[in-house]
């Protein structure tokens, strides 16, 4: 078991360019053993903060702690935290187990520690056999796991991974996400995580820390990340999304586009007040057509085997309705069909 | 391919090799001065060119010239090659300049500007005066032969080294140094080759005791058209096609070399 640490960002605020930040004030506190992931796209300062927790980059402002100290004057060797990286930076003139003992004959320990522990970490990541194999005479998804087990070994007090699982196809991205997650639980490291793939967040993470343009949009659970969205920007980025504009009305009443009106808890508005309606397409459902203006027009059917998305207009609004294939009638461009939805799914932000 | 246009490779082909090679028949010849197509045979001239003290002597002085020359520009080269890949500094494009410059100006206005310069300080005809020289000249071959292999060195393999407890020199010995090995040791030998080949500066400022080989070579061809020259240069010429043939035996065994396939993976 690691010795796992909490991590603290300050009002942290890097910036290259005069008057123009690329990190803006980032604050963040996370727990001794947590997985948080840092999503966003590229540009968003997400890659520039992890850059400054490992110390390849200095801070303009604020603060940086590791289990409540600080890490200002610390060099990046010094700082004992393990890093993955995107393309996954093995030393390739070495084996995969010299690449694994690396950081432990950095430390200076007894040849037997270092000969035991580097073959442990091997194992675990299964790949006890291709010790004295160079990185080149290994494929991707293990290459990815020596970087893992190299980043690891040395017990770090916190583990950063910089899109590690950008390289890999599919099917061993899904294998990875699962075998990292794995090794989050048995290890009980603190781990920070930057993706921009929100599928690949939302699976892994305890918490998921939203980035855009250099700032923290929103940080919490998936669940609250993706259903209860501070912003506009969250709302858009995590998840498949209809965002629709609406008004508050006097008597308690939204009325929105394309759907028309209904009666809504959303007690921070007063009347006259506009504001975004967030509604997940898999939280409306598709029935017979009403014969009315509230069917929707199908332009199109998107058929992903267990869930078809469908795309189409009502009232001159456009809509996505995701439903799974069971139960779903056949649809074509030109069909017109009903809509179920609940007014309590649906999620206010403020408009943008 | 046609016939005419294979006739017209070999041709040009024996255009440019034929002045290479037609040393390497007047090197064994009988005659007394430079002549070709040789009257007879015999290894004296070989025997000459290893004892002669006039032809030893600047072997060894070239030689031991390029090894200086070697050591200073690699120390001069290498950290400015790092400087000009790696940091952002004022005038730049000039520091870049000024490293390249020995190979954009002509040898002849460097070996007149050498002769008065070192002449001023006392290091006309000394060895160490040809050292500093051709160190010079060798700086751009070794700059520009390692900004080429740095640029393309990713740099976070470094960050790696660093994130996992190497301090920036046990980075750059376990780590930096051993992928760059290769452009090292070229950069080194191009230095070396500069200054071995290099003429005019040698002819102007080395002098008897520290007579280079080109300059020796310029001389006895100027005064007697000793034929120990092709011989000379017959040597040259095989060392030089050794270490390309050696180059290109090392490449062909390890293409041969079976490399295990990676298996298994998951």
């Amino acid at each position: 078991m690691l010795q796992a640490r909490s991590l603290s960002l300050r009002s942290v605020i890097k910036s290259y360019i005069p008057g123009q930040r690329a990190v803006n004030d980032v604050s963040l506190e996370v727990q001794a053993g947590e997985f948080v992931t840092f999503l966003g796209p590229s540009g968003s300062g997400k890659t520039t903060t992890l850059m400054m927790i490992a110390g390849f980059e200095a801070p303009d402002g604020g603060d940086i702690l590791i289990g409540g100290r600080k890490i200002d004057q610390v060099k990046p060797y010094d700082r004992n935290i393990g890093m993955v990286f995107q393309n996954y930076a093995l030393f390739p003139h070495m084996s995969a187990f010299d690449n694994v003992s690396f950081p432990l004959r950095m430390r200076g320990l007894p040849r037997d520690d270092i000969e035991r522990r580097a073959k442990a970490m091997l194992d675990m990541v299964g790949l006890g056999r291709f010790g004295n194999r160079r990185p080149s005479e290994l494929s991707g998804g293990q290459q990815q796991r020596v970087a893992l087990a190299r980043a690891l070994v040395f017990e770090p007090d916190l583990v950063l991974m910089d899109e590690p699982l950008g390289a890999l196809d599919k099917t061993l991205r899904e294998q990875m996400q699962i075998e990292i997650k794995r090794i989050h639980r048995d290890l009980g490291v603190t781990m920070i995580y930057v993706t921009h793939d929100q599928t690949e967040a939302m699976t892994m993470s305890d918490r998921i820390a939203v980035f855009s343009q250099g700032r923290i949009e929103q940080i919490g659970t998936p669940r609250e990340v993706y259903f209860t969205p501070h912003t506009h920007f969250v709302a858009s980025f995590v998840g498949d999304s209809n965002l629709l504009s609406g008004e508050m009305l006097a008597d308690g009443r939204v009325r929105l586009e394309g759907l028309g009106e209904f009666a809504a808890k959303a007690s921070r508005y007063k009347s006259g007040d506009r504001l975004t309606v967030l509604i997940r397409p898999e939280t409306i459902g598709i029935a017979a057509p009403a014969g009315d203006n509230s069917d929707m027009l199908v332009e199109d059917v998107v058929n992903f085997g267990d869930n078809c998305l469908v795309v189409g207009t009502v009232n001159g609004t456009s809509l996505r309705v995701r439903a799974p294939s069971i139960s779903l009638p056949e649809l074509a461009h030109g069909d017109r069909c009903g809509l179920v939805w609940r007014s309590e799914h649906f999620h206010f932000v403020d408009k943008s | 391919m046609s016939r005419a246009t294979v006739l017209l490779a070999l041709l040009v082909a024996g255009l440019i090799a034929a002045p290479m090679f037609i040393v390497v028949p007047m090197s064994f010849s009988t005659a007394a001065s430079l002549e070709f197509p040789p009257p007879g045979y015999w290894l004296g001239y070989y025997q000459q060119a290893f004892t002669d003290p006039r032809w030893t002597r600047p072997v060894f002085n070239s030689t031991a010239i390029g090894l200086g020359a070697m050591v200073i520009a690699m120390a001069i080269g290498a950290p400015a090659s790092f400087a000009l890949v790696r940091y952002r500094f004022r005038l730049k494009a000039w520091f870049r300049l000024l490293l390249l410059l020995p190979l954009i100006v002509p040898h002849i206005v460097m070996a007149v500007g050498y002769y008065s310069y070192f002449g001023a300080l006392g290091l006309v005809q000394s060895m160490s005066g040809v050292i500093l020289a051709h160190a010079c000249m060798s700086t751009p071959v070794v700059v520009l032969t390692l900004t080429a292999a740095l640029v393309t060195f990713d740099r976070r393999l470094e960050h790696a080294a660093a994130s996992l407890g190497a301090p920036p020199l046990a980075t750059f010995r376990l780590v930096t140094f051993p992928i760059l090995r290769p452009a090292f040791i070229v950069a080194a030998f191009f230095a070396f080759i500069h200054s071995f080949d290099e003429t005019v500066i040698g002819i102007f400022i080395s002098g008897r005791d520290s007579s280079t080989l080109p300059r020796q070579m310029y001389n006895s061809f100027q005064m007697e058209a000793d034929p120990t020259i092709s011989a000379v240069s017959s040597l040259l010429l095989a060392a030089v096609l050794s270490i390309i043939g050696a180059r290109t035996a090392v490449g062909l065994m390890r293409r041969r070399a079976p490399v295990r396939p990676a298996a298994g993976d998951a």
